[in-house]
């Protein structure tokens, strides 16, 4: 079983946010609903102003505070890949694990539109589902929170289970450059032009995203919060970040 | 108003309450059903849980509290709550019933919520067992009032009551973990927080059902001046939770403590503590214990004192956004829809109708 | 594992459970039971069809990327790159993938319409009613027809903008040709980036845009033209980047100068925040630093006959001592010009810091290759030839023109002959016709208007107007909408409104609410479509839309809708279009020119051209090094070229070499000095110009392109606009740019409603505080403010900037100065 991981390099990252419009559209996701996101930060003085950014895709965290969060299992982790995933079959729109969620990587989509008109009353849903636009994506599987949602329900980045879980057995990673694994690649990965995102196994030694985490020193975002994603960036230089001391000191 | 002013079989605060349910529980479910949840103020972007929320909060936590003073007065043998244990248990169901309503109406599906969470066991969150709580709680309420509230029989109903009061204490503190457990919301993480709701829960429970023993007459006012003494001392603990949490909130660097800043900065704030005040100073003596315009007040300046202090606590803990970087820029702005203040507005008149219709028919003094 | 985990653990699932109940049976069944109570549950819907993948090119920018079209079941849903595209590679911009919502844009034209409503207006309802293709075909023919009988065909125009082919936009100049108008086709380059072409032209002979090798550079140097922010082909820059900064060995470096933070500035090494209008005076201080510290490239440029560098501050140097190998003027340039220019004097121009500018000057003179990049927002403003040139010497200073890792220029397609040759069928009114003694209605190339310019685009709509040269009778317009693209549009109204206007549109756009005929086209997924490449590698390289599905609605390929009419024209010349065909018949006819020249993924005819999407060759032809000029052998940059052939094919000067001292500008010095007033001594040096600026506010105004739109085609997608504007959080609202101080000063409030004043109008947007904007300068992106367009692009604020833009023209290159215009800003 693998247990998917994401590098995302952001000495590369241009903050062009191909990798957000390529999972809403890869996904069908509706304006202001970025599964993926890029965020932007600034601050200093004219004229010597910083801005920052970087990719934020769901942390699928080995810890997930989202799963403990949740009263109905409608979230939770599978061990085959380890997704965190949702069942909308299951889910009851209580929001907890928006709430419980530190990397805010979770939509509800039964508010006010982002961008009006609203979209969705350009392309009304049937069959219980929110929207139905001509440009759908096919795949559909609702115990995993893939296509397009019913009303009521959260939704969040699902690594593009519908493409990497069809992927052959025991490939180290999944590479858009490969042509094995193209089709299998995430979305956000593939589309991303200075190539800053990988997508491998984190569990097998020889995957690239593990070479990448160890060589460039990779850091998990709010390690503090212990929830350890599996998204790691690479920032360069000897380390910016602070570790979580759970995995500097194992007891 | 004494007991002889009630009309027999049906009276003013039931026709009060079910008019009240009618016209906003219309406009309620006629706006989500055209509109859904988008008659509601709150996004994805930082505010996820809004008015209603806070609403089913605060009558639920109540509810619990008002348990818990039917169980002391009971099953512990607090003697000061004995007398009120009837009503108490009656306000706790009609409570429950209201905050009920609240959660069934926000939730984007109510009707699943209510057999996927006992099927499903996810008995890492702290919700599932919340639920079970309230379950065992709504049903050992409900036992009560038809068995010993209805029947108006002379007993003690020691063993129902006793697993009533560790349902709804079980059931505060499972509540209260889902907001502490979250490490990357200082404003709400703690340990504290569980021992402070559970606090809070007692005075709401307790001061609603001083109020409505106030309201059903002097036989029962005599009762609640002695219960009364209660409220002074919960009150300066609940003060000073309060200021405990401003005064690590304020001087803390902490991302995320910021919000202090405009909770303190805020006028609602400093109605809840002088409300809070005043309450202490009208329930101080045994003078103005008996005094039923005295108490009266004062139990509605602590209720209202303890529904700003729930706001305050569920929206205060998320107006710094959480990782949306320039998307959601400075503090969240939330102010309530209009939907939202139905909403809430319903759940209060449900919880006063269900709460008018015992009042009227069953024997709640004693 | 520790007790604790393991009771939280989740190790019971339901079904377990109910298993290992003894009651399982009854909660089975109750769970059953209450199962029909709920909403019914959500079953997995099975993808039946299969998907298709066709090749096709993205829209949303010039760089044409290559894509690969999902389709399933009859539904587009997934725009990817094309692994095997050389700009591409398989990978997107943030445009690439919304493509799919600009073919499903709910408020397209639908099919051929005509206006019912005589009056013209931005609050008038057309009230457009479908006609037949037949009958807009003749609506149009008839007009055609009628003026050239009566000896005004001039009076036809045809305008565009993104042409893309010779299928679409080359069909043009052929049917101005045989119809006899000077007014087929007028292009939009002035309102593009012609100053940077002219400057080019002027200095190297070169009339286009650089064609670049990156992936050999080891340090950039950006005035403007956002890398990471829109500069073309946008998505290979990117990937280019990722190279460059990420895996390249040494690392490349970066130094970008703007007049706002963005993520190109972010991402460099070093950002400078540039008054506007001066990054000539900037080039200027480091072609200084260059000359005194003695960092030129001598094998390139020359150096003195004993090697002592003179050039020293203040003095001059006799030419004399001075040997130039491709260079031509240097020394008089520093005498005239150059010699004064120091970095303090620049920093006082430019407000940058003195050292800053000397540290980018010393790593760009000593790192090789170097190149300096540039277009418009160092270009459109008075001074704008003179900034791009003194820039594009500092190529010249370093040695980097046609050097590997350095600048080129694209090499044309060996495309087919059209089967049928136009000059048959000219007749006489063609060949002789009244139509000749007029000029261009823009007066491009005439002495009272715009001489050396390409096009003047935004003097069409204000000439007509004004009946100088003479008023229009009909224009059309191919992906072209100046009312809105023009600088002070309003003017355009004015003017459509007394034209026949005929739009080729799919959009709603504001040109086309002044349409009196709509003939929609295709949107591009469901074009069969050429598309030679923009300036990428210089490598000849040409490609393909394939349309992934049948059109949507009754819509018709511009080109075939050209040919159309033309076959409708009377005289030879409907006979040339009835042998022509259509449009595919184009395509095949030019993809018969790979038979002789297959390109190196196999492509040599029409069939694998639509297989594989594109047509390429590399290598490209030419290198310079060490001062050497070599042509690719087929095996080596090995064939040393002689200086007839540089000049010819490369350096296509009259000297044949880098004229720093241009011979064309002083060809036409008598012109220009009479016109601009300019002093013959100088003006064709790059010299240092101090910026007009109309408008008479007291701030300047910026409008650059943003990721998210580029070329203006995001306006009605949703989720285009949801991402739009990622620094400052701009998406349902997009903010205006503005400093504290400046804002304070002005009593504006962070998020207050503000107006953007100028001479010429007046806009309102909201704006919102930012340290890393000039206290002298506003910013906003020039997507939003449509009236027109669609649902979700109508009515957005911040309004449109060239409502506010004073249209004022480069009188050498013809250059719309877009940034030139001084605003004022209040509280709204």
């Amino acid at each position: 079983m693998a247990k998917w991981g994401m590098v995302i390099d952001l000495d590369k990252c241009t903050g062009c946010q191909a990798c957000t419009t390529a999972c809403a559209m890869e996904n069908t996701r509706l304006p202001g609903e970025n599964w993926q996101d890029v965020l932007f930060y600034h601050e200093g003085k004219y004229p010597n102003v910083s801005v920052k950014w970087f990719p934020r895709p769901c942390m699928h965290c080995e810890n997930p505070s989202c799963v403990s969060a949740c009263p109905t299992r409608a979230t939770y982790k599978d061990p085959n890949g380890g997704y965190v995933l949702i069942d909308w079959n299951k889910c009851i729109g209580c929001k907890a694990c928006m709430v419980a969620c530190p990397y805010g990587v979770r939509f509800y989509v039964d508010e006010k539109p982002l961008v009006r008109p609203d979209v969705r009353s350009a392309f009304p849903g049937k069959g219980g589902r929110t929207w139905d636009p001509p440009y759908r994506a096919p795949q559909d599987d609702p115990s995993r929170g893939i296509g397009i949602q019913p009303n009521g329900v959260v939704s969040k980045c699902t690594f593009c289970y519908h493409k990497t879980s069809t992927a052959p057995k025991g490939v180290a990673d999944l590479d858009e450059d490969d042509p094995r694994t193209k089709e299998h690649t995430p979305a956000c990965v593939r589309v991303c032009p200075p190539k800053a995102r990988y997508f491998g196994d984190l569990d097998n030694p020889a995957s690239k995203v593990n070479k990448l985490i160890a060589d460039k020193r990779g850091v998990r975002l709010l390690d503090h919060t212990g929830n350890k994603p599996q998204v790691y960036y690479l920032a360069g230089g000897a380390g910016p970040a602070v570790p979580s001391s759970r995995e500097t000191h194992k007891a | 108003m004494s007991a002889e002013t009630l009309p027999r079989g049906g009276n003013a605060g039931f026709a009060i309450g079910v008019v009240g349910v009618l016209i906003t529980g219309a406009w309620v479910i006629w706006q989500l059903m055209t509109q859904g949840h988008v008659a509601f103020n709150m996004s994805s972007d930082g505010l996820m849980w809004g008015l209603p929320i806070v609403a089913y909060d605060f009558l639920l936590m109540s509810a619990c509290g008002a348990a818990i003073v039917a169980a002391l007065g009971i099953a512990v043998g607090v003697r000061d709550f004995e007398p009120l244990a009837r009503r108490a248990t009656w306000v706790a169901l009609a409570l429950m019933i209201g905050a009920a309503a609240a959660l069934l109406l926000e939730l984007g599906h109510p009707v699943r919520s209510l057999y996927t969470i006992p099927l499903n066991l996810q008995v890492k969150s702290p919700l599932f067992w919340k639920y079970l709580s309230i379950v065992v709680l709504g049903i050992t309420l409900l036992a009560l009032a038809a068995n010993w509230l209805a029947k108006g029989e002379e007993s003690r109903p020691k063993t129902a009551l006793t697993v009533a009061g560790i349902a709804a204490t079980f059931a505060v503190l499972t509540g209260a973990l889902l907001y502490a457990t979250l490490a990357m919301r200082p404003f709400w993480h703690s340990g504290e927080v569980p021992l402070m709701m559970l606090l809070e829960a007692v005075l709401g429970g307790l001061a609603f059902t001083l109020l409505a023993a106030r309201a059903a007459g002097d036989r029962d006012g005599q009762s609640s001046a002695h219960a009364a003494r209660w409220v002074a001392p919960l009150v300066v603990l609940t003060l000073l939770f309060l200021a405990f949490r401003a005064v690590v909130g304020l001087a803390s660097n902490l991302d995320g403590l910021q919000v202090w800043n405009k909770v303190v900065g805020s006028a609602a704030f400093w109605v809840e503590i002088v409300f809070l005040l005043l309450a202490l100073w009208l329930t101080a003596t045994a003078a103005k214990r008996a005094s039923d315009g005295m108490q009266t007040l004062a139990m509605i300046l602590v209720i209202v004192a303890l529904a700003i202090g729930k706001y305050e606590f569920v929206i205060a803990g998320q107006l710094v956004p959480l990782f949306k970087g320039s998307w959601a820029y400075g503090l969240i702005q939330y102010a309530p829809s209009a939907t939202e203040w139905a909403l809430a507005a319903l759940s209060v008149f449900l919880a006063y109708a269900v709460y008018a219709f015992g009042a009227s028919r069953f024997r709640l003094a004693g | 594992m520790g007790i604790v985990e393991s009771i939280f653990e989740s190790r019971l699932t339901r079904r377990r459970f109910l298993q290992a109940t003894a009651a399982s049976g009854a909660a089975a069944a109750a769970g059953g039971g209450l199962k029909t109570l709920a909403p019914a549950e959500l079953k997995a819907q099975p993808v039946t069809g299969q998907t298709k993948i066709t090749k096709n090119i993205c829209h949303q920018c010039p760089a044409r990327c290559g894509i690969d079209v999902y389709t399933t079941d009859g539904r587009v849903h997934a725009i990817y790159g094309s692994t095997e595209h050389p700009i591409s590679n398989g990978k997107l911009c943030p445009k690439g993938p919304l493509g799919i919502y600009v073919l499903y844009d709910p408020d397209r034209f639908k099919g051929p319409m005509k206006r019912t409503n005589p009056k013209k207006g931005r609050n008038e309802d057309p009230k457009f009613v479908p006609i037949s293709w037949d009958e807009a075909l003749n609506t149009v023919a008839a007009r055609l027809n009628a003026l050239r009988d009566k000896g005004e065909s001039h009076r036809f125009c045809l305008v565009y903008g993104r042409g893309w082919g010779a299928s679409c936009a080359g069909l043009q100049g052929t049917f101005g040709k045989l119809y006899g108008s000077p007014n087929v086709a007028i292009g939009h380059s002035s309102m593009c980036s012609d100053g940077s072409i002219k400057a080019r032209q002027f200095t190297d002979g070169n009339g286009g845009y650089n064609a670049h090798d990156y992936r050999n550079c080891n340090y950039l140097l950006f005035f403007g033209a956002s890398f990471l922010d829109a500069f073309r082909p946008y998505n290979n820059n990117m990937q280019i980047w990722g190279y460059l900064r990420g895996e390249k060995s040494p690392k490349t470096r970066v130094t970008a100068v703007d007049v706002h933070m963005n993520t190109t500035l972010a991402a460099s090494d070093r950002a400078l925040l540039i008054k506007p209008g001066t990054d000539g005076a900037l080039a200027l201080a480091i072609a200084h630093v260059i000359l005194t510290e003695g960092l030129w490239e001598k094998s390139f440029v020359g150096d003195f006959k004993d090697g002592v560098n003179r050039f020293k501050t203040g003095q001059t140097v006799d030419p004399k001592d001075f040997d130039e190998k491709w260079v031509k003027g240097l020394v008089e340039w520093w005498n005239i010009e150059l010699k004064d220019r120091t970095p303090a004097w620049a920093a006082g121009v430019t407000t940058l810091y003195e050292r800053d500018i000397v540290a980018t000057a010393r790593e760009f003179g000593t790192t090789r290759p170097a190149m300096a990049i540039f277009e418009r927002g160092a270009h459109a403003h008075s001074n704008g030839v003179y900034n791009a040139m003194a820039i594009h010497t500092l190529n010249a200073l370093v040695g980097s023109l046609f050097a590997k890792g350095g600048l080129m220029y694209q090499m044309g397609v060996p495309y087919g002959p059209l089967p049928v040759k136009a000059d048959d069928y000219m007749d006489e009114y063609a060949k002789n016709g009244p139509w000749k003694q007029y000029p261009r209605i823009d007066l491009k190339g005439h002495p009272d208007g715009y001489l050396l310019a390409n096009n003047m685009l935004q003097e069409v709509g204000p000439n007509s107007l004004a009946g100088k040269p003479y008023k229009l009778d009909t224009i059309m317009f191919y992906q072209s909408n100046p009312i809105w693209t023009a600088p002070n549009g309003q003017v355009w109204e004015k003017a459509l409104a007394e034209l026949f206007v005929i739009t080729t549109d799919p959009f709603p756009s504001e040109t086309a609410m002044f349409a009196d005929v709509i003939l929609p086209d295709h949107t591009y997924l469901e074009r069969l479509q050429d598309a030679p490449t923009y300036p990428f590698e210089g490598w000849p390289l040409t490609q393909l839309r394939v349309p992934a599905i049948k059109p949507l609605y009754d819509t018709k390929y511009f080109g075939d809708t050209l040919i159309e009419i033309g076959k409708r024209i009377k005289g030879p010349m409907g006979e040339y279009y009835k042998a022509l065909g259509n449009s595919e018949n184009v395509i095949r006819a030019l993809a018969k020119g790979f038979e002789s020249a297959p390109g190196d993924n196999g492509v040599k005819d029409f069939e694998s051209w639509k297989e594989k999407g594109v047509w390429y060759r590399k290598p490209y032809l030419w290198q310079q090094r060490n001062g050497e000029f070599y042509e690719w052998d087929g095996k080596a940059y090995a064939k040393k070229m002689t200086a007839e052939e540089v000049k010819a094919k490369l350096l296509k000067t009259p000297s044949g070499k880098f004229e720093i001292r241009s011979g064309l500008l002083e060809a036409n010095a008598d012109w220009i000095a009479a016109k601009t007033g300019r002093d013959k001594a100088k003006l064709m040096f790059p010299i240092w110009e101090e910026p007009k600026h109309p408008g008479g506010g007291d701030l300047y105004m910026s409008t650059p392109k943003l990721a998210l739109h580029a070329e203006g085609r995001g306006a009605n997608l949703p989720m285009a606009i949801a991402l739009f504007q990622p620094i400052l959080g701009g998406r349902d609202r997009v903010w205006i740019e503005i400093h504290p101080e400046t804002a304070r000063k002005r009593g504006i409030a962070d998020g207050d409603r503000v107006r953007v004043k100028s001479s010429v109008g007046a806009i309102e947007g909201y704006c919102r505080y930012f340290e890393g904007t000039r206290p002298d300068t506003i910013v906003f992106p020039m997507e939003h403010g449509h009236w027109a367009m669609g649902r979700w692009a109508k009515g957005r604020s911040p309004g449109h900037s060239g409502e506010v833009t004073v249209n004022f023209s480069d009188r050498i290159t013809g250059q719309c100065c877009y940034y030139t215009t001084k605003v004022s800003i209040e509280k709204a």
